[in-house]
């Protein structure tokens, strides 16, 4: 038997900002003239692994085995012969692409013009046999992704690579182009007897290219097949599997009087609902298939493309998420640090920016009063921290725990979370279900944006799946199997 | 929604930072001096060493506040306001073009309304920048800075120009303002007066403002972080526009003072650093309003210190800049904040 190529084994890496276990011993083997595809849901741990594999994320445990060699902390993976082209290279907007090329290439102390020439001809002539037509000349800021990609992609091989690594190549890429890319790699593979690493959602396009597929879930290798071995039916089931949704914990909520008010609604969107009062909705897509957009849109961050927006009888298209909270809106995004949150300011500072108008006595915010208010808000939501500890320093569970417990707060008309499981684990999202659940029976129209479809299981009332953009089909929870979403998901069923 | 998380860690680093600041002066003193005894004690006693030099260091410290105070607000919401020094300027030359058109009789209503006026003409300035970010997104830091720079030439302009400038005189400067319009002077002959001690109640009120009031928190909120603070539904065009007026405003109002209070005439070149030094200030008091008394007291010894060494022991004339250099150096090194010492 050939020894592999690339031997991982019992790789893992457990995040120490969230506690979660990204990776959880893989062991993989990656042969020579192979193509491998990775799948796996958002949160599966692919780019962490292939992070690993590239040594961009240092390992608690395991070890990459490179022909024999074991690679340790002081090799570059790129000097080995491991080369990664992430899903979005990071660059520098001032330098020109042919910079790019050889940033952190020692050999170069100094470029003189005719260098420079040499360095663009050598780059053309790489960049050839894969079609590509590169400026090299162009800087960062107006190469656009595309041309980026494809720049990374040719760079790394004047560096002889013996593995390449592609991080969702082809998610931007229009469909021709992902064949033309997926076949150019797949043959240079056979040809040299080096291998290829793609991670991709596009089932069909990993059936096509892929000598052999990789199913990742929660931070293990689920199962590897053949191309021939398998179908786009068993490929889905592998990717949302029936037996993985938990019982619900809760008495489910009944269902919406008849003469419950609607109190949103979108109608000529890409994504038509009505929801009453106490209704769940839950929606969902994979990525880049449209429910991302949603939350943009759904909170008034940014204007709806197309169609009305109602809330509680108000027309409310094109206001802003001041004017929607001021009617009851309360949001949970999925940018926690970034949006949802002040990272570096108090605890406390993060629970009252809807409050300070009633804490302030005679126009004074005193910080007793805020105290008091954070402590009640931390014994009734069970909340971690001091009220004048600074919020990052709070796990990401924590920090979420947080944000739900003053968004709620609020008694929301209509409450929007946008991913609110990520990085949670199985004990906070049994304590986020309970309380999504008690914000409804207190008749809270609620909808629920997830990249994760089996949430949708644990709590929704009415579940609504979302492929190539637009809302395919919106039925009652009950009316839905995990499988049966999974088809819509992937646009076999609609 | 305090910066530091460790009061005292941040305090000491300060010490620390200020310690070597001194120390790094105190060397130089020995090294560079003819006559290091006679350098040190110029340094360090020059500055209180009569009531004309108290008088000078307190009306540069007040000055300071104010310019500083005006610098921190912007800070804090996260709007840089780099153009104090033309909005101090602009402020000056509003407050003595009014008084050259008021009736003398007016009195102490006068000073009022030139000072008033001064506030207007920095708010106004300060405040274009604010509508330029909400309306058009224009980088504030940007504009603040060009609206300064092309105001400065045109207040030198317009105060040797028909009606304004001063008939015959070896200076580029105006006609001065009448004397019913001059704020009565403290300590004289110092440059302090009695209109600067105003400074004190200023900043005690926007220190109240700023961190025990909703919009104080608000605005807080703006500067830390402004998707927040947008999520959270604060009306992140109001609190974008206003910290920037306010800011230009204190600026025009120390330009006001300085004019009213000590030059009685817009001499070019008045406000000579009064804008620049104030955002010193409001680093070292690290945008908070309550430090910047003392971060603004700490920067005028400092430069008074210099001047009474160059003028008592043949000494370069940059020695003040290069001192003020250090102690920034060291106050705004975060690395050296960051870590309790």
């Amino acid at each position: 038997m050939i020894p592999p190529l690339v031997l991982l084994q019992g790789l893992t890496k457990t995040w120490p900002e969230n506690g979660v276990t990204a990776c959880d011993s893989v062991t993989l083997e990656i042969r020579a003239g192979e193509v491998l595809a990775l799948l796996g849901e958002n949160g599966a741990g692919k780019s962490t692994l292939v992070g690993l594999l590239a040594g961009t994320i240092r390992p608690d445990a395991g070890q990459v085995v490179l022909e024999g060699r074991t690679l340790g902390i002081r090799d570059r993976a790129l000097d080995c012969g491991i080369a990664l082209v992430p899903q979005h290279p990071p660059f520098s907007p001032e330098l020109a692409l042919w910079e790019h090329a050889i940033l952190g290439d020692e050999r170069y102390r100094w470029l003189g013009p005719r260098a420079k020439a040499l360095l663009i001809q050598e780059l053309t002539a790489l960049a050839a046999p894969w079609g590509f037509q590169l400026d090299w000349n162009l800087s960062g800021r107006e190469a656009g992704p595309l041309a980026l990609q494809r720049a990374t992609l040719t760079a790394l091989f004047r560096r002889k690579p013996r593995l390449l690594i592609l991080d969702e190549p082809t998610a931007a890429l229009p469909g021709p182009e992902a064949e033309a890319l997926l076949s150019a790699v797949s043959l240079w593979a056979k040809r040299e007897q080096t291998a290829v690493v793609f991670i991709t959602h596009k089932l069909p396009e990993a059936l096509r290219w892929a000598d052999r597929i990789a199913v990742m879930r929660s931070g293990r290798i689920s199962a590897v097949v053949t191309p021939d071995q398998t179908s786009l039916e068993q490929l889905g089931s592998l990717l949302f599997p029936a037996s993985l949704v938990a019982p619900l914990d809760t008495d489910p909520l009944p269902p919406p009087a008849a003469d419950a008010p609607v109190v949103f609604e979108t109608r000529g969107t890409r994504a038509d609902f009505r929801l009453k009062a106490g209704e769940i909705l839950g929606l969902t897509s994979l990525r880049g298939e449209g429910a991302e957009a949603l939350e943009e849109e759904l909170t008034g961050m940014s204007p709806l493309p197309q169609g009305c927006l109602h809330m509680d009888g108000h027309d409310v298209t094109g206001w802003d998420i001041a004017n929607l909270r001021k009617l009851g809106l309360s949001y949970v995004p999925s940018d926690r640090l970034g949006r949802g949150s002040s990272p570096h300011s108090q605890l406390a500072s993060n629970v009252i920016p809807y409050r300070v108008g009633q804490l302030a006595r005679r126009g004074l915010l005193r910080r007793h009063s805020v105290r008091e208010y954070f402590q009640d808000l931390k014994n009734r939501y069970g909340l971690a921290g001091e009220a004048g500890q600074r919020l990052v320093t709070l796990s990401g569970g924590n920090i979420q725990k947080l944000i739900l417990a003053r968004e709620m707060e609020q008694n929301p008309r209509v409450l929007i979370l946008a991913e609110p499981s990520w990085g949670l684990d199985l004990e906070a999202r049994r304590i986020l279900y309970g309380l999504i659940r008690a914000s409804a029976r207190r008749g809270t129209a609620v909808v629920l944006l997830t990249s994760e479809p089996l949430e949708l299981f644990e709590v929704c009332t009415q579940i609504g799946a979302l492929a190539g953009g637009q809302l395919r089909s919106l039925r009652p929870a009950s009316q839905w199997t995990p499988e049966t979403l999974g088809r819509v998901l992937l646009g076999l069923d609609s | 929604m305090n910066r530091r998380t460790n009061p005292l860690a941040s305090g000491i680093g300060t010490l620390v930072a200020l310690g070597l600041a001194l120390g790094l002066a105190v060397v130089l003193l020995a090294v560079l001096s003819p006559n290091p005894a006679g350098a040190l004690r110029a340094f360090f006693w020059g500055p209180v060493s009569s009531g004309l030099a108290w008088g000078n260091l307190l009306n540069q410290a007040l000055l300071l506040s104010l310019t500083g105070l005006a610098a921190s607000l912007a800070f804090g919401a996260g709007a840089f306001n780099l153009g104090g020094e033309g909005q101090t300027y602009t402020g000056g030359l509003a407050a003595l073009a009014l008084t050259l058109v008021l009736p003398v009789a007016w009195g102490w209503g006068g000073i009022l309304a030139a000072l008033l006026a001064g506030v207007m003409a920095g708010a106004l300035l300060g405040g274009l920048s604010g509508w330029l970010k909400v309306r058009f997104e224009a980088d504030e830091m940007i504009t603040t800075f060009l609206l300064s720079a092309s105001a400065v030439p045109f207040v030198n302009a317009v105060m040797t120009g028909p009606g304004i400038g001063a008939a015959q005189s070896m200076l580029i400067q105006s006609r001065p303002a009448p004397e019913a319009f001059w704020i009565p002077g403290l300590l004289a002959p110092s440059n302090l007066h009695v209109g600067i001690l105003v400074a004190v109640p200023i900043v005690v009120v926007f220190a109240v403002l700023v961190n025990h009031t909703p919009w104080g928190y608000r605005l807080r909120l703006m500067g830390r972080n402004r998707d927040f603070a947008r999520y959270a539904g604060i009306s992140t065009g109001i609190y974008a526009l206003v910290p920037l007026g306010l800011s230009g405003g204190l600026h025009g109002l120390a330009g006001a003072l300085g004019v009213l209070g000590t030059q009685h005439s817009l001499v070019q070149g008045f406000s000579a650093g009064w804008g620049w030094n104030g955002i010193a200030v409001a680093l070292i008091a690290r945008s908070n309003p309550w430090a910047v008394l003392p971060a603004a007291a700490l920067l005028a010894f400092l430069d008074q210190a210099g001047r009474s060494v160059v003028l008592q022991g043949q000494f370069p004339f940059q020695l003040s800049a290069l001192f003020q250099a250090c102690i920034l150096f060291f106050i705004t090194a975060r690395r050296l904040h960051g870590r309790p010492l």
